[in-house]
């Protein structure tokens, strides 16, 4: 006799179950880690950006005074209080800035390219753009401050959204598992329905015929817990090496910290429980409608 | 029914508070879900340790009274205690543990396709929490018994009609119940296995077991000599010991 034999026979229901959590612990593992990123990225924008000015002094004809007037810009900013950090951006990088659109073979020097200064105000600051704004122009008249903050509020605004309909796609894939496993029990339970009345007759608990019902599910779902998990791994792994270029001051970048693999460690223990749980709890409600 | 008397161990009015009763059925009604009376108005009571036949033609009502006293069927009206308690007021795990006590050979046998023979008979001992080692024994000795032990590994679906029987009876029995309840458990074996069937429920009446057995076999209910509770339309017709030569 084999040592734990299968009260329930193996059954079409339950061989759908595993890939269809394949798939759904895969898309909320990489949905939880979109979650992670979004999140870091709202608040490094809602931390570091607001305090970092750019000013650009448009340029004459005469470059020589151009020159004298950034100078004398930054020296002004730099006894301004509140103000954490001036530099000028050497032409150099403004160059760079400018070669996807101009192309390798343009002549920097040729171009009368502006002065442009990077001014990082103090985090506790109580300067204003504003107040960057009338100290420029009152070296510079043209100057022109670029200020973060109109279009940073847009891309928190979007990436908002974003962590919502990230999260809204969660809960639908958590939403789609659950009323699977209770569908899915409900048909194994009218495909057993034979077995369960004579377990019924034989004195098992109800306790004993939802185990037999769930104990195979929740093996299986383990696996594919598993399975869906290292998919998404493997897709989070890439995405990681990828993001690695790109600004992560500006750009929402994926690098997860130690307690963010706990949290992704977590989703697909979370599925395996709630849909034991879920097909645990249907069997419980329909057996207790049994005489 | 001829030749009927009436025997003293059922009681004509019975208290279904009095726990000396194993089964007791106090004006129970059972409907069809479309209409028309399975039971009607049964009433009667079965002492400890007895053994009862159930007689009655097609339709008569004796498989869905052996379902009400198993409390495998809801009754519509009266009043039923099994074992001394009314199973429908029990909390469910008190009820699975009331049918623990009982054991039910069905007409239709109702096998697990999917497990072997042994397996078949062992499950009741599963359900109560027996170790692997002891119900293996317990199933493989009765299977011996039933002679099915050089059968022991096979599926149900390789068995021949008798031999699914005796299966289902072995089962039935392995738990040693309190009460047992066959629907025709000799209806599709040989004489020679009915009559060690037999033996076998007379072993557990012994011991007692109280034994209802539904059956059509007039012959075997006459050797007996045990009480009989013939049925007829969903209600009782008459109650006692069959001594004559006429059903």
């Amino acid at each position: 006799m084999r040592r734990h034999f299968q009260i329930f026979q193996s059954d079409a229901a339950s061989r759908y179950l595993p890939w269809l959590l394949v798939l759904a612990v895969f898309l909320a593992t990489v949905a939880t880690a979109g979650l992670l990123a979004a999140e870091r990225t709202l608040v490094q924008w809602r931390t570091a950006v607001p305090t970092i000015l750019t000013v650009q002094l448009p340029p004459s004809d005469n470059a020589a005074q151009d020159e004298d007037r950034a100078d004398a810009l930054v020296r002004r900013l730099r006894a301004e209080p509140g103000i954490a950090s001036v530099e000028r951006i050497p032409k150099e990088s403004v160059s760079r800035l400018l070669k996807p659109w101009l192309g390798d073979d343009f002549d920097a020097s040729a171009l009368p390219l502006p002065p442009v200064l990077h001014v990082e105000l103090q985090q506790d600051s109580t300067t204003t753009a504003d107040d960057i704004s009338r100290l420029a122009t009152g070296v510079a008249a043209n100057a022109i401050v670029d200020n973060h903050r109109e279009w940073r509020e847009r891309l928190v605004n979007y990436v908002s959204w974003l962590r919502l309909g990230i999260a809204g796609g969660l809960i639908l894939v958590i939403v789609v598992t659950g009323l699977t496993a209770l569908f899915l029990t409900l048909s194994r339970m009218a495909i057993h329905h034979q077995a369960i009345t004579l377990l019924h007759q034989l004195g098992a608990s109800d306790r004993f015929v939802v185990r037999g019902l769930v104990r195979q599910a929740g093996i299986s779902a383990m696996i594919s817990a598993v399975l869906g998990f290292a998919l998404a791994l493997g897709l989070l792994v890439v995405l990681t090496a990828a993001s690695r270029e790109l600004d992560e001051t500006f750009l929402p970048v994926l690098r997860l910290d130690a307690l963010d693999w706990v949290w992704l460690a977590l989703v697909p223990l979370g599925f395996v429980i709630f849909t034991v749980l879920v097909a645990a709890r249907t069997a419980s409600f329909q057996l207790r409608r049994m005489p | 029914m001829s030749g009927m008397i009436t025997d003293p161990t059922f009681d004509a009015g019975p208290d279904p508070a009095a726990p000396a009763e194993v089964v007791a059925l106090d004006n129970v009604s059972v409907v069809y879900p479309g209409g028309g009376a399975a039971l009607d108005s049964v009433t009667f009571a079965l002492s400890p340790g007895s053994f009862t036949f159930v007689t009655g033609g097609s339709g008569a009502g004796k498989t869905t009274l052996l379902n009400v006293i198993g409390f495998a069927m809801p009754i519509n009206s009266g009043r039923l205690r099994v074992l001394g308690h009314d199973p429908m007021a029990l909390p469910r795990t008190e009820r699975a543990a009331l049918r623990r006590q009982i054991g039910m050979v069905f007409q239709d046998f109702r096998l697990l396709d999917h497990l072997s023979v042994l397996e078949n008979v062992a499950l009741p001992l599963r359900v109560d929490g027996v170790a692997e080692s002891k119900r293996r024994a317990q199933a493989s000795e009765l299977l011996e018994w039933v002679g099915l032990g050089d059968r022991l590994d096979a599926l149900p679906q390789t068995l021949s009609g008798g031999q699914k029987q005796r299966v289902a009876i072995a089962r039935a029995v392995i738990g040693r119940p309190q009460l047992l309840l066959a629907d025709e458990p000799t209806g599709s074996i040989d004489d020679e296995i009915g009559m060690r069937v037999i033996r076998l429920f007379q072993a557990l009446h012994s011991e007692g077991t109280t034994v209802v057995i539904a059956t059509h076999n007039n012959h075997l209910v006459r050797s007996l000599q045990y009480p009989v509770l013939h049925l007829a339309g969903g209600q009782v017709q008459s109650i006692g010991v069959l001594r004559g030569t006429e059903v």
